[in-house]
C-alpha cells in the first residue's frame, strides 16, 4: 500500500508547489503592470479611496463628483486590489491538511473527479481571467480605445512600435477648498478628462491640444503600441481590452437568459399533460429549423441594432437548446423513483419541483450555460463581424476583425488578435465543459 | 422501412410548412415595410399607393399569406423589389454555387476528418494524437470568419497562391474550358476550407472517440481472437461502425449548407444562397428573404430526413428498430 501513497503525497506537495508559482507569475504581472500604468491606477486609487473621506467631510459634494464616469475606475483598483490578495494568498498560504488516505477504488474515483473538476476548473480560469480584463480594463489599456491620435503618425503601426505623445489635462477648475476634495478632484479630472496626442514618427512637431489656454501639459514621451494600431490609428490592444467587456458581457446575459428562459420552458414541458407537451416540443422543432444566423441578421437589420437588441435576440434564439435538454432531464426524473414516491406521499407539485427535481437538474444546466456561453461568444462576434452588432465605435471582438477586413493586405495584425481573443475564450468554455461532461467514473 | 420513411416524409413536409409560416410572420411582423426601403421620399402619396397594390401589400395579412402560400406551391416565389427579377430565377443562379461549395465542404470533411482521426487513433496517446486531439478542439471552436480572413491573408495576401475572392478572375470568360476550370476550383478552395476545416476537426474528434469505443467491443475482440489481420479489422468491422454516426452529422451538416454558408460568402463574395440572404436582409426585399429562408428550412429538414434514410439504409439494426 506504500506506493499509492507515496504518489499521492508527491501529487500533493507537486500541486501546492504549482500553485506557489502560478501564484508569484500574477503577482509579478500585476506589479509590471503597476509600475508601467502607475500614473492610471495612482489616482483611481486615490479617487476611490478619498471619495468616502470627502463625502463625510463635504455631503453636498456628491453631485459634483461625476461618480457614474468615474465608477469604472473603482471597480478596476477594487478588481486589481483582489488580484493581488488572491495571489499573495496563493504564495503564502500554508498546505491544506492532506486528505485521509483512501484505497482502491475510492481512490480511482477521486482521481477521475479530480481530474473532471480540473479541467472544470482549467476552462473556468480562463473565464475569470477574461472577466478579469473586462472589469480592470481602464488599468491594462494605455489608451482611450476610441481615441484616433493623429492619423498620420499613428495609422496602420505594425505591433511594437513606439510613438511620441504629449498628454494633457484640463486645468482643473477647483470646485472645493478642502486639502482632501481638492486633491480628489485633481484625481478625477486626470481620470476623465486626459488627452493625449501623438506626433508624426519623423519630425517631432505634435498637435497641440484643441484649445491651449484650457489644456497644461502633464507630460511628454513615447509610448509602445503593444499589437500596432488599426486603420483609424486607434491602439489595438486597448481596443481588445476594452471589447473584452461588450464581447464578454453580452455573451454572460445572453447565456444565462437563454438557458433561464430554456429551463422554464422545460420544466412546464416536462410538467405538464401529454398533448401539451408534445406539442410544445413539436413548435420548438420547428423553430430549431429555422436558421438561426438568418433570423438574428433579419431582426437585427429590421429593429436596428443596440446592445440590449442584441442580448434580447440572442435570448430569443438561443432557449431552445437549453430548454430541451431540461425537458429530457425532467422527463426522465418523472419516472424515478424518489419522484414518484414523493408524489404518492401527497408532496405538492411545487416542492416536488422546487426541492426534487430543480437540485438533480443543476448539472445539466451548468453543462448548458458553458455551451451557450460559447454559442453566444460566437454569436456576438459574428454578428458584430457583419456589422449587424455592437454599432462604431464601441469595440467588441467581433467589429474590430469586421473593420480590418479592408485592410488584411497591409496589417495582418488588426485580424489576428482579436481572434486569438475569441478562440482562447471559447477554447477555455469547451474545456471546462468537457472536463464537466466526462462525469466521474466515466 | 417504405412505412418509416413515408411516416418521416410526412413529417418533413409539415415541419417545412411551419418553417414557412413562422418565417413569413416574422417578416411581416417585423416594423419596416418593404415600400419603406423601396420607396424613396419624393415619390407622391398616390405612387407609393399603386406600388402597395402592384405588390399586394395592402391587404389584409391572412390574405397575403394565403395567396403568398398558394402562389409558393405551385412553385411560384414571387417577384423580388430589389433585383426586379423573378425570385426563382434568382434562386437558380445561386443554387448551384451554394451545393458545389457545400459538397467540396463536406468531402473535405469526411476525408481530412478521417484520416486525422486514423492517425490519432493509430498513435493513441503519443505525440500525434495529441496534437490533433488539441488542434482539432482549437479549429473546432474558432469562429468562422475567422478562419476565412486567416485563410485569406496567408493563401492570398502572405503566399500570394490563391485568389481572396470571387467565383472567377477578371477576363476568366475567354480562356477555353480547362484553364477556366482551374481558374474556377482555386477559387474554390479557400471558401470550400473555410467551412470544410472547423467541420472536419469536429469529425476527427468524433470519430477519434467513436473508434476507441468501438475497439472495446465485443466484435472486434472476436476478430482479434479469430487472428483477423489488424488491417482487415479495422477496414472490414471498426471503420464502417464507427462512421455511422458520422454519416448523420455529414447528412444534416449538408442539409444546413444548403441554406448557405452566410459568412463565409459573405467574406468570400460568393454569389451563393448566404450571400444572396445577406443582400435580400439588407435590401429588405421579402419575397426574397422568404425564399431565402424557406429554402434553407428546407435544406434542414431535408437533411434530417436524408440522414435518417442514410442511416436506416446502412445499419440494419435501424431497419428494425420501427
Amino acid at each position: 500500500m506504500s506506493l499509492p501513497e507515496k504518489s499521492e503525497h508527491h501529487h500533493g506537495k507537486q500541486r501546492s508547489l504549482r500553485r506557489k508559482l502560478m501564484s508569484g507569475v500574477v503577482l509579478a504581472l500585476l506589479s509590471v503592470i503597476l509600475y508601467l500604468q502607475l500614473d492610471i491606477i495612482a489616482p483611481a486609487f486615490t479617487s476611490l479611496i478619498l471619495t468616502p473621506l470627502s463625502l463625510a467631510a463635504e455631503p453636498g459634494l456628491f453631485a459634483r463628483l461625476h461618480v457614474l464616469r468615474v465608477i469604472e475606475y473603482w471597480i478596476a483598483a477594487l478588481v486589481w486590489t483582489l488580484g493581488v490578495a488572491i495571489a499573495l494568498r496563493g504564495l503564502f498560504a500554508k498546505r491544506a491538511k492532506q486528505a485521509p488516505q483512501r484505497v482502491g477504488a475510492t481512490q480511482r474515483l477521486l482521481s477521475t473527479a479530480r481530474e473532471r473538476y480540473r479541467r472544470l476548473g482549467l476552462g473556468l480560469q480562463v473565464i475569470l481571467l477574461f472577466a478579469f480584463v473586462a472589469a480592470a480594463a481602464p488599468f491594462l489599456a494605455s489608451w482611450d480605445p476610441t481615441a484616433q491620435g493623429s492619423l498620420p503618425a499613428t495609422r496602420l503601426l505594425p505591433p511594437l512600435t513606439r510613438a511620441a505623445y504629449v498628454e494633457y489635462t484640463p486645468v482643473a477648475a477647483t470646485p472645493t477648498a478642502g486639502p482632501i476634495s481638492k486633491r480628489l478632484a485633481d484625481a478625477n479630472n486626470y481620470l476623465l478628462n486626459r488627452l493625449i496626442r501623438f506626433s508624426a514618427l519623423e519630425d517631432d512637431t505634435i498637435l497641440a491640444a484643441p484649445s491651449p489656454e484650457a489644456m497644461q501639459v502633464v507630460r511628454r514621451g513615447d509610448r509602445l503600441f503593444f499589437l500596432g494600431t488599426d486603420h483609424l490609428g486607434r491602439d489595438l490592444a486597448s481596443r481588445i481590452i476594452y471589447g473584452t467587456r461588450v464581447s464578454l458581457g453580452i455573451a454572460l446575459v445572453a447565456a444565462v437568459g437563454a438557458v433561464i428562459a430554456g429551463a422554464v420552458f422545460g420544466f412546464a414541458a416536462g410538467n405538464c399533460g401529454r398533448i401539451v407537451e408534445r406539442l410544445l416540443m413539436r413548435s420548438l422543432d420547428v423553430l430549431l429549423a429555422i436558421p438561426s444566423l438568418f433570423l438574428i441578421l433579419a431582426v437585427v437589420t429590421f429593429l436596428g441594432s443596440s446592445i440590449p437588441m442584441m442580448i434580447a435576440v440572442l435570448i430569443a434564439l438561443g432557449w431552445m437548446a437549453p430548454a430541451r435538454i431540461i425537458r429530457t432531464e425532467v422527463a426522465s426524473l418523472r419516472e424515478r423513483e424518489d419522484i414518484l414516491t414523493a408524489k404518492l406521499l401527497g408532496v405538492p407539485t411545487r416542492r416536488i419541483v422546487l426541492a426534487h427535481m430543480v437540485p438533480n437538474i443543476l448539472p445539466v444546466v451548468l453543462t448548458s450555460l458553458l455551451l451557450q456561453f460559447s454559442t453566444m461568444v460566437l454569436a456576438e462576434a459574428t454578428l458584430s463581424f457583419l456589422g449587424l452588432g455592437v454599432q462604431p465605435p464601441i469595440p467588441s471582438w467581433g467589429s474590430i476583425i469586421g473593420e480590418a477586413t479592408g485592410y488584411l493586405h497591409i496589417a495582418w495584425w488588426i485580424a489576428l488578435f482579436p481572434g486569438v481573443a475569441i478562440s482562447t475564450l471559447i477554447v477555455g468554455a469547451h474545456v471546462a465543459l468537457e472536463g464537466w461532461q466526462r462525469g466521474p467514473g466515466s | 422501412m417504405a412505412k418509416r420513411i413515408a411516416k418521416r416524409a410526412l413529417n418533413a413536409i409539415l415541419l417545412s410548412l411551419g418553417v414557412a409560416t413562422i418565417a413569413f410572420v416574422v417578416i411581416h411582423v417585423l416594423p419596416g415595410d418593404p415600400a419603406t426601403a423601396l420607396i424613396s421620399p419624393r415619390l407622391s402619396s398616390s405612387t407609393i399607393e399603386q406600388l402597395r397594390t402592384q405588390y399586394g401589400l395592402d391587404r389584409p395579412l391572412h390574405v397575403q399569406y394565403g395567396l403568398w402560400l398558394w402562389s409558393l406551391l405551385h412553385g411560384d416565389f414571387g417577384f423580388s423589389f430589389s433585383q426586379q427579377r423573378d425570385v426563382l430565377n434568382i434562386l437558380a443562379a445561386a443554387l448551384p454555387y451554394t451545393i458545389i461549395l457545400a459538397l467540396t465542404a463536406i468531402l473535405i470533411e469526411l476525408f481530412l476528418g478521417s484520416l486525422l482521426a486514423l492517425l490519432a487513433v493509430r498513435t493513441q496517446n503519443g505525440f500525434i494524437d495529441k496534437i490533433v486531439t488539441v488542434g482539432a478542439l482549437v479549429t473546432y471552436t474558432l469562429p468562422t470568419f475567422w478562419i476565412a480572413i486567416l485563410l485569406i491573408s496567408i493563401f492570398s495576401y502572405w503566399i500570394g497562391l490563391l485568389p481572396p475572392a470571387q467565383v472567377h478572375s477578371v477576363g476568366a470568360e475567354r480562356l477555353s474550358s480547362i484553364p477556366y476550370a482551374i481558374d474556377f476550383l482555386g477559387h474554390l478552395i479557400l471558401p470550400a476550407l473555410a467551412i470544410g476545416l472547423p467541420g472536419a476537426a469536429g469529425i476527427a474528434r468524433f470519430l477519434r472517440a467513436n473508434l476507441l469505443k468501438v475497439y472495446q467491443l465485443e466484435y472486434v475482440l472476436a476478430a482479434y481472437s479469430m487472428g483477423m489481420s489488424e488491417l482487415r479489422i479495422f477496414f472490414s468491422y471498426a471503420l464502417p461502425n464507427a462512421l455511422l454516426p458520422v454519416v448523420t452529422i455529414l447528412g444534416l451538416e449538408l442539409g444546413a449548407l444548403i441554406g448557405g454558408a452566410l459568412v463565409v460568402e459573405t467574406v468570400f463574395a460568393w454569389p451563393g444562397m448566404g450571400r444572396l440572404t445577406v443582400i435580400a436582409i439588407f435590401a429588405r426585399d421579402y419575397p426574397l428573404v422568404l425564399a431565402c429562408t424557406i429554402v434553407s428550412g428546407l435544406g434542414v429538414i431535408g437533411g434530417n430526413l436524408l440522414a435518417d434514410i442514410a442511416a436506416s439504409v446502412l445499419d440494419p439494426r435501424l431497419r428494425k428498430e420501427m
